[in-house]
C-alpha cells in the first residue's frame, strides 16, 4: 500500500516544500528503511515512531516499510518530519487517502505526543500567500498569521488525536491561527537609566545619543578605564523600543540560534569575547553565530583592537549587507544581521596613547598590528568615531554619578525615532542610517550655508563618495533630534567632526 | 618579429607610465669637498638644484608628539611657497609629517633613503613616495636599487641628510636617536643646526636640549630660519583674529585662547567654555575647517 504526504523541511529561514511517501509490502523482511535521506541517520527517529505507536495504543505494522523523501539529499534526518512519516504509515496502513491540500509538520516524542515546534514560524504571510489546504502542526507550535488566508492551521496534541480526526474522521479541531501581538510583548526600559549616570564624556554620550537615535554603528576611542564599556551598556537601556515587526524579526533570529524563546522580547545585547573566531561572530551554514543574535539590537565589540584582523574584515561585508548568506547542502540560508554597532578601542595596542600624562610604550610591530586591524576601510563603517577622555577627579567627588531627573535625552530619543518611522515608513526603513542612495538629496535636503560647508570638508579631507552618504545621514539624525526639518550647517559640522578623526597634515 | 616590436613598445609604455627610474648623478659640487661621501648619487625624480641656499634638513623623533606637530605647522605656514626644499628621511613620525607638510605648503621635498631608491621603505607610505617623486622632488640615495634597508645603512643615509642641507633643525630627539647622529654629522660638515627646546624631563626633548647646550642655535620662531635661508617676510606672528576672519564668532575666539593656554580633550574644553557638546563640535568643526586647530586621539591643539 501506498501513501505520499505533503510535508516541508526548514532550513535557515528558507521553507522548502518536500513530500514523504510511504510504501507498506507483505513480501519481505518486516522492518523499516529510510530512502532519499543524506546521511542516513534515521535509526533513532524510526525507533522513536515505534515507541510513539506503542505508547498511543496504535498498532506498528509489522511489514516491510519504505518511507522515501522527495526530492532526494534536502534533509539529513528526519526528526523534523516524524509526525508526517508516522501519518503516512497510519494512512498507508488503513488504506485511507489523505487529502492532497494537507500539510504535516512536526516531531514526536516517545509517549505519541507531539513536541512543539518552533521553526513554523518562518511559515508566515510570505511563504503562505496563495496556499489553499489544511496545515496540521503540533499544538503549542509558533505559528502567527495576521493575514486571512486560504490556509487552516491546526493545532494537534498527540498521535492518536490525529488519528481520530484524520482517519476515524471523530471530532473537530479548533482553527489554531494566531497573531503575535496577542503573545509578545516588549521588555520594558530600566527606569532611571539614563548617560547621566556615567560622569563626563560629554562628547562620547552626545555620539551615543546620535547612534541609537539613528542607528549608526559607533566606534570610541579612548584609554583604558575611561567608562567606554558602562557607555554602551547604558545606551542598551536607552535603545528605542522597536516596532511589532521588530519583534517577529527578533524572535525569529532568536529561533535560528536555537534560543529558547519568552513570551517578553527584550532588545538584544551581545558582547561577544576577542577569543570569537569568525564563526562565531558571522556564523557557519548550520548555526547563525553573534551577527544574527544581535539583529535589531546592539553588537558591542569591547577592546576591538584586540580582535583577529580576519574577524574584523569579515564583519564589513556583515555591516553593508545586514545579513549573511551561506550554501548549506545546497540551500542557500541568510541569516539576517541587522545590528548596530558599538565598538571600544583603545587608541593604540598599550591602550596608554592620549591618556594624559601618560606616554605610549608600544614599537613600531605593535603600531602596525593596531593599523592592520583597525583599518580605514573598517573605520570608515562607522558612521561617528567619538574619543572617550574620562571624567576629572572633581566631577567624581561633587557627584557621584546620580540619576537627574530633568535630563531629556530619552525623550529626545523618542521623538527622533518617531520622525523618522513617518518619514521613512514607506520605503520600508526604520532608520536614517539606512537611507538608500538614491533618496538621500530628496531625505537630507541641506541649507546653502551646510551645503558649502560639506564641499569645504570634502576637499580638505578628501572624503570618498561614501562618507559623504553616511555624512548626510548622520547630519539628518542631528536634525532630528533637534526637531529641525532642513540641515543647518551646525548639524552638518558635527556630522564632519565625528567623521574625521586624526588628520594628516 | 612583430611579437618582438610588440613587446618593446609595451615595455617601453611601462615605463613611460610610471615615469621613474633610477639615474645617477655626481653628488652636488658644494659638498664633494666633504670626505667619507660617495661621488654619485641614486636618484628617482628631480634633484632640485641649489640645495647650499634653500635646503633644510628635518630631524626627529619617529613617535612625534602633538608639541612636535605644532612646530612643524607652525614652520611650514610661513614656509608657504618661499621657494625651499625640506630634505628628510622618509620614515614614520617626524619624517613623514615633514614630507607631507612640505609638499602640503608647496615647496619640493627631497626624501634620502637608508635603502635603494625602489624600495618604499616604511611600505606605508606608498602614497607619499608617489607624491614626493610626481610634486617635482626626488627620492635619493647611495645605495643601488633593490638594496634592503639595514641596521649599518641608517647611519650612512643621516650623514647624506647633513649633506646635502644648509640649515639642520631637529624638533625631537632622544639621546640615543638617528637625529642626534644627523645633529653629530651636521655639526662635522659645518651646517647650522637649529635645537627646539622641551621639556627637561622628557626623554623625547633630552637630545635637543643636549645640543642646545653643545653650541646648537635655540629654534624659538620660524622667523629664524626664514632669516637663515634668506627668505623675507612681512609676517612675525599669526594673528588669531585675521585668521578667525569674517565668519568666526566670539565662541570660536574664545575656544582659541583657551587652547592656546593649554591643550585640552573635548570635555575638558566643554567644562571650561561651558558650551554645549552639540554647538562645541560644530564649533570645532568649522575652526578644524579653517586650520586653525588639530586634533589628535581626541586632545585638540592650537596651531
Amino acid at each position: 500500500m501506498y501513501c505520499r504526504i505533503r510535508s516541508f523541511a526548514i532550513k535557515g529561514s528558507t521553507v522548502t516544500e518536500i513530500g514523504v511517501e510511504v510504501t507498506i509490502t507483505s513480501r519481505g523482511i518486516p522492518r523499516v528503511e529510510v530512502t532519499g535521506v543524506k546521511g542516513g541517520e534515521c535509526l533513532k527517529s524510526i525507533k522513536k515512531i515505534r515507541t510513539a505507536f506503542n505508547n498511543s495504543g496504535l498498532q506498528f505494522p509489522n511489514k516491510k516499510i519504505n518511507i522515501n523523501v522527495l526530492p532526494a539529499g534536502i534533509i539529513s534526518d528526519i526528526t523534523d518530519i516524524e509526525f508526517p512519516a508516522s501519518m503516512g504509515i497510519l494512512f498507508a496502513h488503513c488504506g485511507v487517502v489523505p487529502g492532497t491540500s494537507d500539510l504535516f509538520y512536526g516531531s514526536l516524542n516517545s509517549a505519541g505526543f507531539l513536541v512543539p515546534a518552533t521553526k513554523t514560524i518562518f511559515m508566515d504571510a510570505g511563504w503562505a500567500t496563495g496556499r489553499i489546504g489544511r496545515l496540521f502542526i503540533s499544538d503549542g507550535s509558533l505559528y502567527f498569521n495576521e493575514h486571512k488566508n486560504g490556509l487552516n492551521v491546526y493545532k494537534l496534541c498527540s498521535l492518536s488525536q490525529a488519528e481520530d480526526f484524520l482517519i476515524k474522521g471523530e471530532g473537530t479541531l479548533p482553527d489554531g491561527r494566531q497573531t503575535l501581538a496577542y503573545n509578545y510583548a516588549w521588555a520594558g526600559l530600566g527606569a532611571g537609566e539614563c548617560f547621566c549616570n556615567v560622569l563626563g564624556n560629554s562628547q562620547a554620550k552626545r555620539a551615543l545619543t546620535i547612534s541609537i537615535s539613528g542607528h549608526h554603528n559607533i566606534l570610541m576611542l579612548g584609554p583604558s578605564g575611561t567608562g567606554k564599556s558602562l557607555l554602551a551598556e547604558k545606551s542598551h537601556t536607552m535603545f528605542p523600543e522597536g516596532t511589532q515587526k521588530d519583534a517577529v524579526e527578533i524572535i525569529k533570529a532568536g529561533i535560528l540560534c536555537g534560543v529558547p524563546t519568552e513570551n517578553i522580547v527584550t532588545t538584544p545585547f551581545r558582547r561577544p569575547h576577542i577569543s570569537a573566531r569568525e564563526g562565531d561572530l558571522i556564523g557557519r551554514p548550520r548555526m547563525p553565530g553573534e551577527a544574527t543574535l544581535a539583529h535589531k539590537g546592539i553588537l558591542f565589540l569591547d577592546e576591538m583592537h584586540l580582535f583577529p584582523s580576519k574577524v574584523l574584515n569579515s564583519l564589513k561585508t556583515v555591516i553593508d549587507q545586514k545579513k549573511v548568506e551561506f550554501n548549506c547542502d545546497g540551500v542557500p540560508v541568510s541569516y539576517p544581521a541587522d545590528f548596530l554597532l558599538i565598538g571600544a578601542a583603545n587608541n593604540c595596542m598599550c591602550g596608554l596613547l592620549g591618556a594624559e600624562d601618560r606616554q605610549c610604550k608600544c614599537n613600531g610591530k605593535d603600531l602596525n598590528t593596531y593599523n592592520t586591524r583597525m583599518n580605514p576601510s573598517l573605520l570608515e563603517r562607522f558612521d561617528i568615531l567619538t574619543h572617550v577622555s574620562g571624567s576629572p577627579v572633581e566631577a567624581v567627588r561633587e557627584r557621584g554619578g546620580e540619576y537627574s531627573a530633568e535630563c531629556s535625552t530619552g525623550e529626545q530619543i523618542k521623538r527622533a525615532v518617531s520622525i523618522q518611522r513617518d518619514r521613512l515608513g514607506s520605503l520600508g526603513i526604520s532608520y536614517n542610517s539606512g537611507i538608500p542612495h538614491e533618496s538621500i538629496n530628496r531625505i537630507c535636503n541641506l541649507s546653502n550655508d551646510a551645503a558649502s560647508l560639506l564641499e569645504m570638508a570634502v576637499s580638505k579631507y578628501g572624503l570618498s563618495t561614501r562618507s559623504v552618504h553616511r555624512i548626510l545621514t548622520v547630519s539628518r539624525t542631528i536634525a532630528d533630534l533637534g526637531g529641525a526639518s532642513e540641515i543647518s550647517a551646525a548639524h552638518l559640522a558635527e556630522a564632519v567632526q565625528y567623521r574625521v578623526k586624526n588628520d594628516k597634515p | 618579429m612583430a611579437v618582438i616590436v610588440f613587446y618593446g613598445v609595451s615595455i617601453i609604455f611601462v615605463f613611460m607610465n610610471s615615469a621613474v627610474l633610477t639615474y645617477q648623478v655626481d653628488f652636488p659640487e658644494w659638498a664633494v669637498s666633504i670626505k667619507g661621501l660617495p661621488k654619485k648619487l641614486y636618484v628617482r625624480g628631480i634633484l632640485p638644484g641649489g640645495l647650499d641656499s634653500s635646503g633644510i634638513g628635518i630631524v626627529g623623533s619617529r613617535r612625534i608628539s602633538p608639541y612636535g606637530i605644532r612646530v612643524l605647522r607652525e614652520l611650514f605656514y610661513f614656509l608657504k611657497d618661499a621657494g625651499i626644499t625640506v630634505i628628510s628621511g622618509f620614515t614614520a613620525g617626524t619624517d613623514s609629517y615633514a614630507h607631507e607638510l612640505a609638499l602640503g605648503a608647496g615647496c619640493t621635498t627631497v626624501a634620502v633613503m637608508p635603502c635603494g631608491c625602489d624600495i618604499v621603505h616604511p611600505s606605508t607610505n606608498k602614497e607619499l613616495y608617489k607624491r614626493i617623486v610626481g610634486g617635482g622632488g626626488a627620492v635619493v640615495s647611495e645605495f643601488e636599487d633593490g638594496f634592503m634597508p639595514q641596521k649599518w645603512t641608517y647611519p650612512k643615509r643621516n650623514r647624506i641628510t647633513a649633506a646635502l642641507s644648509k640649515v639642520i633643525l631637529v624638533v625631537e630627539a632622544s639621546l640615543k636617536s638617528g637625529s642626534m647622529i644627523t645633529a653629530g654629522f651636521a655639526k662635522k660638515y659645518n651646517r647650522k643646526i637649529f635645537s627646539v627646546p622641551g621639556d627637561i624631563y622628557t626623554e623625547r626633548s633630552a637630545g635637543t636640549n643636549k645640543l642646545l647646550s653643545g653650541g646648537a642655535d635655540i629654534y624659538l620662531s620660524p622667523v629664524q630660519i626664514l632669516n637663515e635661508m634668506g627668505v623675507t617676510t612681512t609676517q612675525t606672528a599669526r594673528s588669531s583674529a585675521e585668521d578667525i576672519g569674517d565668519g568666526g564668532t566670539i565662541k570660536e575666539s574664545d575656544v582659541l585662547n583657551i587652547l592656546k593656554e593649554k591643550n585640552l580633550s573635548f570635555d575638558g574644553l566643554g567644562s571650561k567654555t561651558g558650551i554645549s557638546a552639540g554647538s562645541l563640535n560644530e564649533i570645532l568643526m568649522k575652526m578644524l575647517l579653517k586650520n586653525l586647530i588639530f586634533e589628535k586621539n581626541g586632545v585638540y591643539y592650537v596651531l
